[in-house]
């Protein structure tokens, strides 16, 4: 099938095809708009063949990011190369790289089998050849019986599949992707993320996709990039991102973590001791060399958190144990958040499965709880 | 609505029926009033009601007019086309933010604000000064000078609603700047840069003021005027405005109609077929 790159072959032969062809390598990226800058310095590799989302509130510089490296916007600093070539002064139209935009931005004009054909026209096929790789590209994307339709006679996720068939007709290696699935209804976005996932398989080419949405990062990446003012926070698979944030924003963004402020009391030969707002807390590892006294934020995702319904027996507690009341059950479906608050003041978030009998019979500011989490789940975001 | 109340609601119709009538009014009087007997005068009441004037108007005035209605068209489409033209470079240079873009505006609109008859005195002042008999060229000048900002607004609006992405993506695809623009986006705001230029036609077709002092060839306005003015007037001079205010109606709607209803289709107020 020729909308497959030419790395499918090689595949199909047993070979490895990730880390051949559509790798993209950022060295001090810059761009600044006026006063503001909207990317700082990143410097960053996507390996060839990978999924890999850029994940960041609006106006992080991911946006921005994606244009440069789609040739739609100039770097003010730094290279940004595909395959060892720089691509710094490669005008959009020569690089082998496509772009699905924000909105699809199909021809209006131009009915589906126009739009898809549009690349190969400029890029001067043969009207067979054109006709060929169009029909393709067209059963590809199952869109055949939609050929003759105009962009506004097609509901969201056609039109998505008619700008991913243009995007890849011309055979990229890299496939930009800016907030795809930000058109669609919540249902079909669920669905086409799969899509999406299974798409890259099938042609194992390079995807950058960036989302402002975690869930959708997590979903789809390979590798997720946490982007915050035009920097770069972490970068890692959405395991490591979503289960050990290195740093203060990535662990708030990516949601349903407890953040407490505190400072390093002790550091042994297997731990950490902390002292955070009256609650101590024991911690395995720091991404980064801690001393004590030294000010620091802990991390602790809320379904980590375990709930047992039983009073404080007056002694002193263990770390990383705290009682605690809830304030407010929220049922999710799935889950439940238990909203706490400690003795001393302090909120705490638990999030336990629907099905675990421990939240049950939980009384709003009655019941007496205690909290516990194990050493190995609390963060310590240092950089 | 139902917060706004009724009585409110029937207030903003009657409302809109009085802007409608102050609006139409006066044509209306002025077409009832072509229908006058032939012993009628300019104004009510009717002596009888017939086709004289309109006769007339056809088969005594028309060859006395035909001069003025040809040059006038000709101005008037040349107007429009020119108009056009430039607002459509000048709204991309705007569109582009070249520097001094932010005084593009402001420049452009202040044809506007200059008084007419001020604008053509110092064109025939300037034509006199350069010693040169410029006729047909400095009517044309001025209506352009008219058109243009009105041209340029609308042209800015067209381009306010043109996504940029659907530029990108054609570069993206492989598109030279030339073929980006003649196979994307020409197609695209062509309905807009119609409108543009029929703007400018029907400025130039009415337009007195600007003329009055730069030619001696007397457009259909001036025509007008000067029959007003030296000859004893008659009801086949309501005809004659009838029937332009009829044709200006009709080409409008011929062509204008149609863009606003591409424009609102492209916008969106189609529904879109459900999803699959």
């Amino acid at each position: 099938m020729t909308i497959l790159a030419q790395n499918e072959r090689p595949a199909d032969d047993g070979l490895v095809a990730s880390g051949q062809r559509g790798t993209v390598v950022l060295r001090g990226v810059s761009k600044r708009f006026g006063s503001t800058t909207a990317v700082d310095g990143v410097d960053l590799t996507i390996p060839g063949g990978s999924y890999v989302v850029l994940l960041g509130p609006s106006g992080c510089g991911k946006t921005t990011l994606l244009r440069m490296v789609g040739g739609h916007e100039v770097a003010d600093a730094g290279d940004i190369l595909l395959d060892g070539v720089r691509l710094n002064d490669v005008p959009a139209a020569q690089r082998d790289i496509s772009t699905v935009f924000q909105h699809y931005a199909l021809f209006p004009h131009k009915t589906v089998y126009e739009n898809v054909e549009f690349g190969l026209k400029m890029r001067r096929l043969s009207p067979d050849e054109r006709q060929r790789r169009v029909n393709e590209a067209l059963a590809f994307m199952d869109l055949t019986n939609l050929r003759d339709r105009l962009p506004k006679q097609l509901s969201g996720g056609q039109q998505q599949r008619v700008a991913l068939a243009r995007a890849l007709v011309t055979q990229p290696t890299v496939l930009l992707l800016d907030e795809p699935l930000g058109d669609l209804d919540r249902l079909l976005q669920l669905r086409m993320r799969v899509e999406l996932r299974t798409l890259q398989r099938r042609l194992r080419i390079t995807f950058i996709h960036v989302t402002h949405n975690q869930e959708e990062a997590l979903a789809i990446a390979d590798q997720i990039v946490v982007m915050q003012n035009g920097q770069i926070r972490q970068v890692g698979s959405p395991q490591a991102v979503y289960r050990r944030p290195t740093n203060l924003f990535t662990a708030s963004f990516m949601g349903d973590n407890n953040i407490l402020a505190g400072r390093v009391a002790s550091v042994d030969g297997d731990g950490i001791l902390l002292e955070c707002e009256g609650l101590r807390l024991r911690a395995r590892s720091a991404p980064e060399p801690v001393v004590p006294g030294q000010a620091i934020h802990a991390a602790i995702r809320a379904s980590t958190v375990r709930v047992r319904q039983e009073a404080a027996a007056g002694a002193t507690l263990p770390p990383n144990c705290v009682a605690a009341r809830a304030t407010f059950v929220e049922y999710l479906g799935d889950t439940v958040k238990l909203h706490c608050q400690t003795a001393s003041g302090l909120a705490l978030v638990a999030k336990v499965p629907e099905q675990d009998p421990s939240w049950q019979g939980i009384r709003e500011d009655e019941t007496d709880l205690m909290l516990e989490w194990d050493e190995d789940d609390v963060q310590l975001l240092t950089s | 609505m139902r917060t706004r109340g009724r009585w409110f609601n029937r207030f903003l119709g009657l409302y809109f029926a009085l802007i409608l009538l102050f609006l139409y009014g006066p044509i209306l009087v002025m077409a009832v009033l072509s229908f006058q007997g032939p012993q009628g005068g300019m104004t009510f009441p009717m002596r009888g009601v017939g086709l004289h004037w309109w006769t007339r108007l056809f088969e005594v005035r028309a060859s006395e007019l035909q001069e003025a209605i040809i040059r006038t068209l000709l101005v008037a489409v040349e107007t429009g086309a020119i108009a056009a033209l430039f607002s459509v470079v000048i709204a991309f240079a705007y569109r582009r933010r070249l520097p001094g873009s932010s005084a593009l505006l402001p420049m452009v609109l202040l044809a506007l604000m200059t008084p007419g008859i001020l604008l053509g005195l110092g064109m025939s002042l300037w034509w006199r000064i350069l010693n040169f008999q410029p006729g047909h060229l400095a009517l044309l000048g001025v209506h352009v000078v008219w058109a243009l900002p009105f041209a340029f607004l609308v042209m800015i609006a067209v381009l306010n609603r043109f996504d940029p992405r659907v530029e990108e993506s054609a570069r993206d695809l492989g598109a030279s700047e030339a073929r980006t623009f003649f196979e994307i986006v020409l197609p695209i705001i062509w309905p807009g840069i119609l409108s543009a230029a029929l703007f400018g036609f029907t400025l130039s077709l009415n337009e007195f003021e600007r003329s009055v002092l730069v030619t001696s060839q007397n457009t259909l306005p001036l025509q007008l005027w000067a029959m007003l003015t030296v000859q004893i007037i008659e009801p086949d001079l309501y005809a004659l405005g009838t029937l332009t205010v009829l044709i200006t109606f009709v080409i409008v709607a011929a062509l204008f109609i149609p863009t606003v209803i591409g424009q609102f289709r492209r916008l969106g107020g189609a529904t879109p077929p459900s999803e699959e």
